[in-house]
């Protein structure tokens, strides 16, 4: 391996013109905001959206279906809870419920965090995934929210829909490793 | 430096398009994905409120980011390293996959699950992995296809591009040892419960970078499968591999790079996941790497800092060009010889693989008509690029006869009585040459010939 300083030693740019240090903030056509704006951009990616109650919009979400997983700290009463059953019962779960850390309107971007979720397989592994989110998190534009990340968690996804995939023919196709299947219940903390 | 192009089929690019184009069903699977690729790419465009502006600033923090690149890496490295996050730097192909395998050794690894990596390709990882008789599981739906078919990307995004449901179905069926039927949601269905236990067994995850994050020590991968998160999330061990060019220094200019490159790429707003991640895992947290590993490569970028081809490491590896490119669209990525196809691998090639003439010629797969520049989000003058690389290898490069040819046309036209001798001789011999029948004028010697079967000659 090279040391840092001999590798960095090699790398002799060209120096820029004076340019502005912050780029100008990108702008949408049409402009989505607030919690109407994120409905709005998540159902059209295929996601569901509850309002109400915690357990209502849950419930609704899961459509009877089970193993529940939640993470701990959310009051569902749920069949499994993250972290305690493990890598192995999120695997058996059928629905993930975990915590949003923020939400994005103009994507219909959801925001999760390892640290808040104490990991990551809880929203990966099941096929359908539940995000619970505070209606004050939600931040207009991905700038937004980048710009108000102070110091990132070891992990930070912005969940923008249900996986897919398009590499055969490029014909979509939806849930091929993550969930196929999201739902959003938006509800104060 | 060893690596990229890796050459399949024969040596010279014109032999290898000639195959293509006689491929019916390659062509019809390129040019329908590339056009709706292009279709797509407009539809999210007209999303922005000012794509020009928002591209202009784009180039200009690339631009930006270039010229301060060595204090950029070295900030970014050492905010990963405090969150504990290892960095090793390498200079070259080889450094790099000593540096990976030495981290597969001390692990004890057998299995390894690998989300798309360009950067991976290009060092030749997966056969030195096997060499070792680890397993190497290609993750990414459109890379477990090709890994299955024995072949290389033919596409910066869609690397199994050329490869249609039938083909899969075949190879599918060959993996499981039973028919898997032809439709794509199955086929899919039957990708998912596959590499699944791939995900859980593996020991090591290794993954490639979008783009790394200076002021916070990030790095940020962007999918739409959810390989990338169970690649980084479950496998004890993660290794990112990152081109040393690959790194914006602000949240607003990863905010800028992330606006363009799925609108570029896909025709989507964002991928469906944006993965920022900042070192292993953390106190609390029930999965995740215990050890990150990044693996910083120049193999070969740093001879383009301080030159006139620095803006080729403007690239965000999205795609656009490659989509536009009529060549491209003629023949696919493999016709191209290189891990890098299009107008981007055609400049990027030559670069990085300097003393090899095969990688040379690319810079000739261009009319030079300039849909590259127009679709390219960064705004890299990729048609001036080729230009430009054509100049410097050309005259070493062409074959005597064409250096005759030019040297004598040079020296005739440099003076007046020799371009009046030269047009006038022309003019005589033409009504000739427009009375030769076309089986005669086809068989004329050199481009003459090929000239003369769709054109009349002069």
């Amino acid at each position: 391996m090279t040391s840092k300083a001999a590798f960095l030693a090699r790398l002799r740019p060209a120096p820029s013109p004076a340019a502005p240090d912050t780029p100008p903030l990108v702008r949408y056509e049409p402009a989505r905001r607030g919690g109407d704006g994120f409905a709005e951009a998540f159902t059209a990616l295929g996601g569901v959206v509850h309002r109400g109650g915690l357990r209502e919009g849950v419930a609704a979400a899961a459509a009877g279906r089970s193993p529940l997983l939640a993470v701990e700290g959310l009051d569902l009463g749920a069949d499994l809870v993250w972290p305690g059953c493990g890598v192995a019962g999120a695997a058996r779960a059928a629905v993930g419920v975990v915590r949003a850390r923020a939400a994005v309107a103009q994507t219909g971007s959801v925001v999760l965090s390892a640290a808040d979720n104490r990991g990551r397989a809880a929203s990966l592994l099941p096929p359908v995934c539940v995000f619970v989110i505070d209606p004050d998190t939600i931040v207009d534009t991905p700038g937004d929210l980048l710009r108000s990340l102070a110091e990132p968690p070891s992990q930070l996804v912005l969940v923008t829909g249900p996986s897919r995939s398009a590499d055969i023919e490029l014909k979509l196709v939806v849930g091929v490793h993550g969930p196929g299947e999201v739902h959003a219940v938006i509800v104060s903390s | 430096m060893s690596g990229t192009p890796v050459v399949i089929g024969p040596p010279r690019f014109a032999d290898r398009a000639d195959k293509a184009l006689g491929d019916e069903a390659l062509r019809s699977a390129v040019r329908n994905a590339t056009q709706l690729l292009v279709d797509n790419r407009a539809a999210a465009f007209a999303g922005l409120a000012e794509p020009d502006l928002v591209r202009d600033a784009a180039r200009a923090a690339r631009t930006r980011i270039l010229a301060k690149l060595p204090e950029l890496l070295d900030q970014w490295s050492s905010r990963l390293e405090a969150h504990g996050g290892q960095v090793h730097w390498c200079a070259d192909a080889e450094e790099a996959v000593a540096e990976i395998l030495a981290i597969v050794e001390a692990r004890g690894a057998r299995v390894i699950a690998k989300g798309k990596s360009m950067a991976s390709e290009e060092i030749h990882l997966n056969p030195a992995l096997e060499r070792l008789g680890k397993e190497v599981v290609e993750t990414d739906l459109g890379e477990f296809i090709i890994q299955l078919a024995g072949e290389t990307p033919s596409h910066l995004i869609a690397p199994a591009i050329h490869k249609n449901r039938f083909d899969v179905a075949e190879l599918f069926s060959a993996d499981a040892g039973r028919p898997i039927s032809n439709e794509i949601p199955e086929e899919a269905a039957y990708a998912r419960v596959r590499l699944r236990q791939a995900f859980l067994d593996a020991d090591i995850g290794i993954t490639g970078v979008n783009t790394a994050v200076a002021d916070a020590g990030s790095i940020c991968l962007v999918e739409n499968e959810g390989n990338g998160r169970m690649c980084t999330s479950l496998p004890p061990v993660h290794i990112a591999i990152m081109g040393m060019e690959r790194i914006v220094e602000t949240w607003a200019d990863l905010d800028l790079v992330l606006a363009l490159l799925a609108r570029s790429a896909t025709g989507q707003a964002l991928s469906v996941y944006t993965n920022v991640i900042t070192g292993p895992r953390r106190e609390g947290e029930l999965d995740g790497p215990e050890e990150l590993h990044v693996i910083v490569l120049d193999n070969g970028r740093s001879a383009l800092l301080g030159g006139e081809f620095q803006e080729a490491l403007n690239c965000i590896r999205c795609g656009a060009c490659v989509n536009a490119c009529p060549v491209y669209r003629q023949v696919g990525g493999h016709a191209y010889g290189s891990v890098y196809s299009g107008p981007i691998g055609a400049v990027l090639t030559p670069l990085l693989a300097a003393e090899d003439p095969a990688a040379r010629e690319l810079a000739e797969a261009s009319s030079l008509c300039g849909a590259c520049a127009e679709a390219c989000p960064v705004r890299i003058p990729l048609h001036d690029l080729l230009q430009k690389l054509r100049a410097r290898s050309g005259p070493a490069d062409a074959g005597r006869a064409r250096r005759v040819g030019f040297t004598l046309w040079s020296w005739l036209w440099a003076s007046r009585p020799g371009y009046v001798l030269s047009t006038g001789a022309v003019r005589a011999v033409s009504p000739v040459l427009r009375r030769l029948p076309p089986a005669v004028s086809a068989r004329l010697p050199g481009w003459a010939g090929a000239w003369a079967r769709t054109r009349r000659l002069p």
